[in-house]
């Protein structure tokens, strides 16, 4: 405790003398005549009662009014007590809302904790002091600027969400040193666990408030999925952090929660075990759940593990061999070159030259495509030029084109069912479409007789045209993290999908992909065409590794050198004396009218 | 005689009397056993005939056996002479209904039972309100008397039994009622009543409000005879103090007047004067 103006004391010097000597000079005494004062003489010579300290000794007006005296200076004095309160007039608090805040306390995630330190300051805050809210997550968000409105500041609060991931406490802390500039003087407060701190950040905080403690916690680390004859082996990694000797049992799931195997493990301070899982029965997905004793956060406790093996699709090459197209199909592990005729709709066809269609999806590179060649002005004509980009799409994506030189440029009757993708010169030089169900694209020149196959983006054009054309190419898994926006290539002929898993609802399929948006959340995306009965995709979004680690960390602070003394961040209570001296004036009250 | 009390109350009154620790040594003949050979119908004693003597008195069949002349002497009855001093200061204000009350149901009951009374007010100086006098006839007088007493003035036993003048001049019983606030020579006075062949009685009657003080806070406490004034700063403390104080000097009369033969009674001046009559002089053997 702390007084801050202690030269009040030296009222006491004065008060309580005076308060005496009042007493001793100043008493108001009653006449009350009795019959006799006999005894009450003898028993002042016995007490001595005449001496002013023995008249003092059992007097309880007097005492109550020096009690009066000493607390009206004590209170005049300022004593304050060190309290969770912002020190100067504007202060900036960082709240970490990274997935380590979800590890729970007891009953309460770190992250409720947080939120009652932070409230805390705001009550205590004076009217006039402003506070600024940032939000430590992926990246540093300003919550509320400078507001002294209580009640705004608690619906900020209220409405704080933790976020999946990793925060980079650097950047807010950056951020909120940033906005102090614009301020005369602020504190910046940091509200973290300072767990998974890699390092210390660049820019310190004044005050760091650090929540929780160090708790055990089990998380599956990593997993993978490897073929053996026929049969999936699955490899677990689980790792526990804390000092402590944990059971844990293991165990698979199918997508329909059927239980394909499990395991228990006792794991030892800070280790790392791996389970081994073997003759699992073909699954897409595998569902991989850990039960620890001592675990304090829920969410590091599930993975899935997806197939991730590639499946290879048949390129078969029809018409004139081209070395080019040969070299550029055969650069990619998931296609493979085939002379043989494609006996599903499984792969494409790349057919250079000649003017018949394939059964499957094809690339054409040709100038007499039936349907497709302009009958009426079958004129070919050389063209050089800067090529144009007319229609945003998949296949074109991301590639800078520049001037291409043909000299044989057929003219193109484009059908209602195809887009042209390029052109050059006005002329249709790409031309790309589903047509039967099936997806064609044609270059309606001979390859060999232009440069194409000499620009740099030719084999990146190819591959994309390939992944166009055979959308499975993409088909399978994906992993992602949570409020990022994944783009999906659809089958061809789907108009729309299905979401499933820990996102729901339907999304509308754009030039053969769907954008999603992926929510805060950890789990299992699963996408179904509509229709169709099982998922063609998908989005494994997995809970940061470093974020398991719940051990603290403590942070460095730098020191605020304040300007105004007087705000230091202390709680002052000179209004509870003041309550005090008022029950004891009216016990004084209550005293003097009762008489004594 | 209905203005002091019921006519029920001086019924059951007529019942006790007024005892002595030792016999009378009364002049007159009266109704109550004297040290005196007399010539009641108590036995005495016996002794030699001496020529002169009554010869009805011999106890012939004495002779008879003893061949001597023995006479049979009887122990007189004689009338006892009651000196009620009633303390008349100032301080007995607040206590003049009981006093009276209680110094008249003494007199009636003397009167009653034929033994002589009279009645003295004390304050600085004793004078007497009635003399000696004997007969139910004046019980009325002692009543109307007692019932114009005025309490006021200055008390002092010691001053006012200095003198012979308020003495008894006949060996009784003397009952000395007083609220027993005594400044100084009360032990002298008590002593010389004893001097005086008198059997002393002293009741002391205290009120409540002296017993256990009610009043608090800074007072000035004037003393209602002296108007001496002492100011005084009334606490709980002070007041138990007060109150063990009061017991004390209660104990340290009690025990002065039992070591010198005087009856002590302490009378609650708010208790009943039937009560203080009927249960209270009874137990102590002041009435019986």
């Amino acid at each position: 405790m702390q007084v801050l103006q202690p030269y009040s004391f030296l009222l006491l010097a004065y008060l309580l003398p005076a308060i005496l000597l009042l007493y001793l000079l100043k008493r108001r005494y009653q006449d009350r005549v009795i019959s006799s004062n006999l005894l009450w003489q003898r028993l002042f010579e016995d007490l001595e009662a005449n001496r002013p300290w023995k008249k003092f000794q059992h007097h309880l007006l007097l005492w109550l009014q020096l009690l009066v005296a000493i607390l009206l200076v004590f209170a005049l004095s300022r004593p304050s007590l060190p309290a969770d309160t912002i020190r100067t007039s504007s202060a900036i608090i960082v709240i970490d809302i990274s997935g380590s805040m979800l590890a729970k306390e007891g009953k309460q995630t770190r992250l409720e904790i947080a939120r009652q330190k932070v409230r805390s300051f705001i009550d205590h805050k004076d009217s006039d002091q402003q506070i600024t809210l940032i939000a430590a997550g992926r990246v540093p968000r300003l919550l509320i600027s400078q507001s002294d409105q209580e009640s705004e500041l608690m619906n900020v609060l209220d409405q704080l969400q933790p976020e999946l991931g990793s925060s980079d406490l650097d950047a807010a802390l950056s951020f909120a040193h940033a906005l102090t500039t614009a301020t005369n003087q602020s504190e910046i407060l940091l509200v973290s666990d300072g767990a998974s701190l890699s390092k210390q950040p660049a820019s310190l905080p004044h005050r760091s408030i650090q929540i929780g403690s160090a708790k055990p916690n089990v998380a599956i680390g990593a997993s993978s999925l490897e073929e053996n004859e026929g049969k999936q082996e699955l490899f677990v990694r689980v790792d526990q952090y804390g000092k402590v000797k944990n059971q844990v049992a293991v165990s698979v799931h199918d997508l329909q929660g059927n239980l394909l195997a499990t395991q228990s493990l006792t794991m030892e301070n800070e280790t790392s075990q791996e389970v081994h899982f073997s003759q699992l029965p073909d699954q897409p997905v595998y569902q991989l759940d850990i039960r620890p004793i001592y675990d304090a956060l829920a969410q590091d406790n599930r993975r899935y593990q997806m197939k991730t093996f590639q499946k290879k699709y048949p390129v078969h090459m029809l018409g004139s061999p081209s070395i080019f197209l040969q070299k550029v199909f055969s650069l990619s592990d998931q296609l493979e070159l085939s002379t043989n005729p494609l006996t599903s709709n499984e792969g494409f066809s790349v057919v250079n030259g000649g003017n018949q269609w394939a059964n499957q999806p094809a690339l054409y590179f040709s100038t007499q495509l039936q349907g497709l060649a302009n009958s009426k002005s079958s004129i070919h004509t050389a063209v050089s030029g800067q090529i144009e980009n007319t229609t945003p799409h998949m296949i074109g994506e991301g590639l800078n084109f520049g001037e291409l030189s043909v000299a044989n440029l057929s003219p193109v009757r484009v059908p209602d069912w195809a887009d042209v993708i390029l052109q050059i010169e006005g002329k249709p030089l790409l031309v790309a479409g589903e047509y039967q169900g099936k997806r064609v694209v044609l270059f309606p020149f001979d390859l060999e007789k232009s440069d194409l196959a000499l620009k740099p983006y030719f084999p990146v054009l190819m591959m994309q045209i390939a992944h166009w054309l055979v959308p499975e190419l993409d088909a399978g898994a994906k992993e992602s993290v949570p409020d990022e926006t994944v783009e999906v290539k659809v089958p061809p002929a789907t108009n729309e999908i299905q979401l499933s898993g820990f996102m729901q609802g339907k999304r509308r399929v754009i030039q053969g992909k769907v954008k999603i948006r992926l929510p805060e959340a950890v789990g299992l995306l699963k996408m179904t065409a509509v229709g169709a009965k099982h998922p063609f995709y998908f989005i494994r979004v997995g809970f940061p590794e470093n974020e398991s680690n719940l051990n603290l960390q403590k942070i460095t602070t730098t020191p605020l050198v304040l300007h105004d003394q007087t705000l230091q961040g202390k709680q002052e209570f000179w209004w509870w004396l003041t309550w005090l001296v008022i029950i004891v004036v009216t016990w004084e009250w209550v005293v003097f009218k009762r008489g004594y | 005689m209905t203005q002091l009390f019921e006519p029920a109350f001086l019924a059951r009154l007529e019942m006790l009397r007024l005892t002595g620790a030792k016999s009378i040594r009364g002049n007159y003949t009266g109704e109550r056993s004297s040290k005196v050979v007399g010539s009641s119908l108590d036995f005495a004693d016996y002794r030699p005939y001496v020529p002169g003597d009554d010869i009805r008195q011999i106890d012939w069949a004495l002779y008879a056996r003893l061949q001597k002349w023995m006479l049979k002497t009887y122990l007189d009855e004689r009338e006892m002479s009651v000196s009620v001093y009633l303390d008349t200061s100032e301080s007995m204000v607040e206590k003049k209904e009981i006093a009276v009350q209680l110094a008249a149901a003494l007199c009636y009951t003397s009167l009653y039972h034929g033994d002589r009374c009279a009645i003295y007010s004390v304050t600085e100086e004793i004078h007497r309100i009635l003399p000696m006098l004997q007969g139910r006839k004046k019980i009325p007088q002692f009543f109307s008397k007692l019932q114009q007493l005025h309490f006021a003035g200055r008390g002092d036993v010691g001053n006012a039994f200095a003198t012979a003048k308020g003495l008894p001049q006949q060996a009784g019983c003397s009952i000395f009622i007083t609220d027993g606030f005594f400044q100084t020579g009360w032990e002298k006075s008590l002593l010389r009543l004893q001097a005086s062949h008198q059997q002393v009685i002293l009741l002391q009657v205290v009120a409540k409000e002296e017993r256990e003080p009610s009043y608090s806070g800074d007072l000035r406490l004037i003393d209602s005879e002296s108007t001496e004034a002492k100011e005084i700063a009334i606490s709980p403390y002070a007041q138990t103090l007060y109150r063990e104080r009061f017991q004390k000097y209660i104990q340290q009369l009690e025990k002065w007047c039992l070591n010198r033969g005087i009856r002590y009674l302490f009378v609650p001046a708010e208790e009943a004067v039937e009560t203080i009559c009927f249960t209270l002089f009874r137990e102590v053997g002041i009435l019986r």
